[in-house]
């Protein structure tokens, strides 16, 4: 990497670690949201534009990352902060059991195997009461 | 026990238009070229068929095709605007189940899934499509590139 695109890096990595302090709650908001959506795009065009995998159940990773922060934060009773490396390899572990068999299809039917799969994991949370069954959940609590 | 009228009507109506596609597709010129642009779209310019066209026109067919099952869902049943999404899923996974492009995979696979979710939702009425799915995915598993598809 060059010293000009290292440097523009530093900065950007400084201005969003200096952020919190500098924009109001709205913005932070916005920001967060818009992080969110370029994470997701970049997930898929990593699959699909890289690899070559069209999947079209990736939501069901972002569900679970949600779900596990949240069970994980409120059985342990500690910080979300603290539980966060947790969802990913929680996470990986999942997509390691799927891809046993979700990589025995191939394209159209790799792609609908990955959606139906998603379903089946949301309708299976919206039936487990532990889980919440289809109630919402709010913010983690902060400990 | 009574059947209505309606149910029957878009029974015979959907095998009607089943069958029609199934004898254009196997039976007919523009069934052949069809087939054949799905195959190699180059060969089938040197044969002097414009691959564009074709696509125009299957298309079109498609849409007719879904339009249809539009009718007959809001003759059916009540609709908003979200109702699409939730039988499309189960559209591709009828046609992925059976295999891509068969006759008899389409139509398999649509009596073994719609069967599959009624009676899931006799035992658990709020499953949802959740027993469908699952037989999907085993149906899958087993068979990866459908019942009807090419054997692997």
């Amino acid at each position: 990497m060059s010293a000009a695109v290292l440097s523009l890096l530093a900065a950007g990595v400084i201005a969003a670690a200096a952020a919190p302090w500098l924009l109001g709650e709205g913005i932070l908001r916005l920001l967060s949201e818009l992080l969110l959506m370029l994470a997701m795009a970049q997930m898929w065009n990593l699959l699909a534009g890289y690899a070559g995998l069209v999947s079209m159940g990736q939501q069901v990773f972002v569900g679970l990352g949600a779900y596990c922060l949240y069970m994980t934060s409120i059985s342990l009773k500690l910080s979300p902060y603290w539980v966060l490396p947790v969802a990913p390899f929680f996470c990986a572990a999942v997509a390691a059991v799927m891809a046993l068999f979700l990589f025995r299809l191939r394209e159209a039917y790799f792609a609908i195997g990955t959606w139906v799969l998603s379903e089946v994991v949301s309708l299976a949370i919206s039936k487990i009461d532990g889980l919440g069954a289809s109630a919402a959940w709010d913010c983690p609590p902060r400990g | 026990m009574s059947v209505g009228v309606l149910p029957i009507l878009i029974l015979a109506l959907s095998v009607a238009l089943f069958t029609t596609l199934q004898l254009i597709l196997t039976r007919t010129r523009f069934g052949r070229i069809v087939r054949a642009t799905a195959d190699n779209r180059d060969v089938v310019r040197l044969m002097g068929v414009n691959p564009g066209r074709v696509y125009n026109v299957v298309m079109g067919l498609a849409l007719a095709l879904a339009s249809v099952a539009g009718m007959l869902l809001a003759m059916r049943s009540s609709f908003t605007p979200y109702s699409g999404v939730e039988r499309l899923l189960v559209a591709f996974e009828v046609v992925v189940l059976g295999g891509l492009g068969t006759f008899w995979g389409a139509m398999v696979g649509g009596i073994i899934l719609g069967v599959a979710e009624l009676v899931g939702l006799r035992f658990d009425p709020n499953a949802g499509p959740l027993y469908a799915h699952l037989l999907f995915l085993t149906g899958v598993l087993l068979r990866p590139s459908g019942l009807f598809g090419p054997r692997s």
